[in-house]
């Protein structure tokens, strides 16, 4: 819990801006665009999103990331004003916004099918918000052509949304939120609707419009790739819980808890017992004769401990088998699947369980391993301790 | 299952109008007794309205209809009471609709039996309760003396005020129908969208909310117009003769006159008139129903963007208005960031729709306390109570043969249209074919058609045939007109309906029949059911056509009703009315209780 506890604010800390309004601390941060501070929702029974406190900073582009049911979109309709939570605090751009009504809050928001309003054209979709704004005509002109040179659609202003490509209906979504420039841009899996190749267009052009405009976003997938891909940090939900908040790359190289080794990527879980915590290593019993070892002692275990090491497939290196049994697991080569660039081994281990092996390809490949006694290798840096178990560590 | 997958060489010789007869046989009984009992009679109403006597062809009726200036105040005031009625049925429905097609679906099931409600319980029972509660001595006028003092000129029956409100009530449930079925295709998003950009709850209703609706407002007002303009039931009873409409004038040309021609000649006009309506509506907003107004890929011309920038501009004002209340009232109560705002403008809505539901549901009911009175006319509070108008009723032989021949007929003609209208959704739902539309056409237009003119036509063709004063000829009549029900019942139950399943079990190899008897229509029944239970209760409630074509032999529940109400009313007519709201409920019950069950395993 080490991200989440720098994340969460202290309650209660002396501000200096303290608003007039209520009694309530501004946010810790004045330059974050968003800070939500234990927000929680239930809907009848079901617990939707369970004390949940995150931030994102001026420019950031942060995701909710979590399988169906873990309470990201409830979170993002409490963000955007749509559902009022049950308790806690969102702050908007250093402003009190629990409550507020979502046309009084400073947000932008792309919904899954876009919500292009199908009577008014294109420019008028996109002035919209500028007429609720009491714009002048000739600026809403301006802005609505300058945001249209933006995603690149500098022609489609007269048309209807429907006689629009799904990727450009996505633009002109986008669009439509840049135009007026919230605070934040909220997206509600905002490419779920297309198909894999123009996704990953389309991945790279909110990357594109994100890092090049300085827009806030606060984002919502299941997809594992797309938030990898987009995010400065995920937020990985998991029962209306905030589960882990990190940087892709912590999120995938140090998982803090099982589920989220196994949400994020492929992951070889080996059980075990802690031997030894001392001297600068940490040992562990793993399946038959196999010892795992770490070359730091790992304070949070102690000697007796159950405990999972997580090692990544590609992190693997498969061998001919060999008497070694540390950091070593010896097993059959069961079954092999080729996916162009990577192929993945899957080996049967002497206890009845499988280890996944990925290799990178390249143009020679020996011959079909399936039947082969082998061992799997690893470093003992790659190897991430975890308590069994679901839940992150406490 | 497409049909170009089967075509096979053979094909060409069964192919009449682009139909695969040997596929698409089981829709040919259906429209030829369509063709014999519909078309055919009410082009030969039409034909003969421009024929002297022996034959030769003249313009005399229509000649007659136009200098005789009744006629032009009859239709004037058809008209007139038409147009109030769609513009009360739309406006008040319209909030009904909205909560409806924004509801939850839980909610909303609940809240659509309320409305339909009305549907399902007799026209003639409805328009009765409200000749108790509106007239001089019922509980209405009592209101008014308690504001208005008691010597109030106040009048609400025997003038306009009574036929709009019994017509309205009757009409309504139909609108809202309508108006639901369209909005439920208006994404929710669309709002959420329009909120999150800064819009307001009244500009965003009036700007989005408002113009995606109106299609299904065309729609509703559309056919609560047509279906108004066939009305003789309110104006005769809750109306004086200056409400006269031109179906009343119908009925007396045939019933006291035997006037056909120009029974035929009014009957054309109304038909034509509605026709017209219907074809300029259908132009100016797309079909019936169909919820997106401007047509794809075609651009917006010079007028229709100058017609959309006035549009717009229009519903500025109204967004205007309620966004000034809405900050007006956060002035006096302004919004805190910090609380839980109250939802004002929700509850408003739901009190709105809760009184429009009243005014749906509670006027039937005044029937059960007078059914009760010991006294020897209709009167609220009953006077003492006894149950000696339920032994009147049990001890007629004329109620009681009413009572079972209704029966009869509507079972009758439940079978017999769930037969063939069933045959003809699943072809129509499941075959391709280029004929398709005007086929759909005529099926709904018995709809569309005035009851009216309909029960005419088929009273001349009866006569002909001999089939006047027949339970034949009444099971065919009200087959008729419950065809349209139930072949747009099976046609959105068969919408839903995983063609797969039955491809799934044909792969596990069963035929075509086993797939239908074991597959297909056990899953199809509750929508079949729902099909047959809304035949039996139109041909229940059916009383132009028993008018008509009963010729005294045969006396329906309903026309034994008409007759009594016409008359002499009378506290019996209380207790049948209470008796017909029981089996109304129980059909309503009954098939609420069978679709929650299949609700189990239809996901």
């Amino acid at each position: 819990m080490n991200d989440l506890d720098t994340l969460e604010v202290a309650d209660g800390r002396p501000d200096a801006k303290m608003p007039a309004t209520n009694d309530r601390p501004s946010p810790q941060n004045p330059g974050s665009k968003l800070d939500i501070r234990g927000v929680s929702k239930r809907f009848h029974s079901v617990v939707a999103v369970d004390d949940v406190s995150l931030e994102v900073a001026d420019g950031e582009f942060l995701t909710l990331l979590g399988p169906s049911g873990s309470g990201k979109t409830t979170l993002l309709t409490i963000v955007a004003g749509l559902v009022p939570p049950d308790g806690g605090d969102v702050w908007i751009d250093g402003k009190l916004a629990t409550y507020m009504p979502s046309h009084k809050r400073d947000i932008g928001m792309v919904f899954q099918n876009y919500a292009l309003f199908p009577h008014l054209s294109v420019f008028e979709n996109i002035a919209f918000p500028l007429r609720m704004r009491r714009m002048a005509a000739a600026q809403i002109r301006t802005e609505v052509n300058r945001v249209l040179e933006i995603v690149e659609l500098p022609e489609v202003g007269d048309r209807l949304p429907r006689q629009l490509s799904g990727g450009q209906q996505q633009r002109i979504a986008l669009a439509r939120c840049m135009v007026y420039q919230p605070s934040i841009i909220i997206m509600d899996e905002p490419l779920g609707a297309l198909d894999k190749g123009l996704r990953d267009t389309m991945q790279l052009e909110i990357k594109r419009l994100h890092q090049q405009y300085g827009i806030t976003v606060l984002y919502v997938t299941h997809d594992q790739e797309e938030a990898l891909a987009l995010s400065d940090r995920i937020c990985l939900m998991r029962l209306g819980r905030a589960e882990q908040i990190s940087t892709p790359h912590d999120l995938y190289f140090s998982p803090k808890s099982v589920f989220a080794a196994n949400f994020i990527g492929d992951s070889n879980l080996i059980e075990g017992r802690v031997t030894q915590v001392a001297g600068g290593r940490t040992v562990i019993a793993g399946p038959g004769e196999c010892v795992i070892e770490k070359k730091t002692a790992d304070q949070r275990f102690a000697v007796g401990d159950p405990v999972v090491a997580m090692i990544r497939p590609e992190n693997l290196r498969l061998g001919e088998r060999s008497q070694d049994t540390r950091n070593a697991l010896p097993g059959t080569v069961e079954s092999v699947l080729f996916a162009g660039s990577v192929m993945s081994v899957f080996l049967r281990r002497e206890d009845g369980a499988v280890v996944q092996v990925k290799l990178l390809m390249t143009r020679h490949v020996g011959e079909n391993p399936v039947g082969r006694a082998a061992t799997v290798t690893w470093n003992e840096d790659d190897v991430v301790l975890l308590r069994p178990g679901d839940s992150a560590d406490e | 299952m497409s049909d170009t997958a089967l075509a096979s060489p053979g094909t060409a010789r069964w192919e009449i109008l682009g139909i695969d007869w040997r596929r698409s046989w089981p829709i040919l009984p259906a429209i030829l007794f369509l063709f014999v009992f519909f078309v055919y009679p009410v082009g030969d109403l039409l034909f003969i309205s421009f024929t002297t006597r022996d034959g030769a062809f003249t313009l005399e009726q229509y000649s007659k209809v136009a200098t005789t200036p009744v006629y032009g105040r009859v239709f004037f005031i058809t008209f007139k009471i038409a147009l109030m009625v769609t513009f009360f049925s739309v406006v008040f429905g319209y909030p009904v609709a909205y909560l409806l097609a924004n509801a939850s679906p839980k909610n909303r099931a609940r809240l659509m039996l309320l409305v339909l409600v009305p549907f399902w319980t007799s026209f003639l029972v409805r328009t009765f309760s409200w000749m108790i509660i509106l007239s001089y001595n019922g509980p209405a006028r009592s209101l008014i003396e308690f504001f208005d003092g008691p010597d109030s000129k106040i009048k609400l029956i025997y003038n306009m005020t009574g036929v709009m409100i019994g017509t309205t009530q009757a009409l309504m449930p139909l609108a809202i129908l309508v108006m639901t079925a369209a909005m439920q295709n208006i994404d929710r998003n669309l709002l959420s969208a329009a909120s999150t950009m800064g819009a307001r709850g009244g500009q965003a209703f009036w700007r989005i909310y408002f113009p995606l609706s109106m299609p299904g407002v065309a729609a509703g007002a559309l056919l609560t117009f047509i279906t108004s303009l066939g009305f003789f039931i309110t104006p005769a009873l809750l109306g004086s003769p200056r409400e006269t409409m031109i179906a009343q004038i119908i009925l007396t040309q045939i019933q006291e006159l035997l006037n056909w021609r120009l029974a035929g000649a009014l009957s054309l006009i109304l038909l034509v008139l509605a026709l017209l309506i219907f074809a300029i509506q259908n132009r100016s907003t797309g079909a019936l129903g169909e919820a997106d107004s401007a047509s794809p890929g075609r651009a917006p011309t010079l007028l229709s963007r100058a017609f959309s920038r006035i549009g717009r501009a229009g519903l500025a004002i109204p967004g205007w208005i309620t966004d000034r209340l809405g900050e007006l009232y956060e002035r006096l109560v302004p919004v805190r960031p910090d609380r839980k705002p109250r939802d004002i403008s929700g509850w408003t809505l739901r009190v709105f729709v809760g009184l429009v539901i009243i005014f749906l549901i509670c006027p039937a009911f005044v029937v059960i306390p007078v059914s009760v009175t010991a006294g020897n006319f209709i009167s609220l509070p009953p006077q003492g109570l006894s149950l000696r108008w339920y032994e009147t009723y049990l001890g007629s032989t004329t109620w009681m043969n009413a009572t079972g021949l209704s029966f009869l007929i509507a079972t009758l003609t439940g079978i017999a249209t769930t037969v063939l209208g069933t045959a003809a959704a699943f072809v129509l739902s499941r075959h391709r074919f280029p004929a398709k539309r005007p086929i759909l056409a005529l099926f709904l237009s018995p709809l569309i058609v005035p009851r009216m003119v309909t029960a005419v036509a088929l009273f001349y063709v009866f006569a002909k045939i001999g089939l006047i004063g027949s339970i034949t000829g009444l099971v065919i009549g009200h087959t008729v007109l419950s065809l349209p029900y139930v072949v747009v019942t099976v046609m959105a139950v068969l919408k839903t309906y995983d063609i797969r399943l039955d491809q799934a079990a044909s792969t596990l190899g069963a035929n075509p029949l086993r797939t239908l008897m074991r597959i297909t229509l056990p899953l199809l029944k509750v929508g079949i059911i729902s099909a047959f239970l809304f035949a039996f209760v139109t041909s229940f409630d059916e009383l132009t056509i028993a008018l008509f074509t009963s010729a005294g032999t045969v006396t329906t529940l309903p026309k034994a009703m008409w007759s009594d109400l016409i008359l002499h009313a009378n506290p019996t007519l209380a207790a049948v009315s209470t008796v017909i709201l029981l089996i109304a409920s129980i059909i309503v019950l009954g098939s609420e209780a069978i679709q929650r069950r299949a609700a189990r395993y239809m996901g």
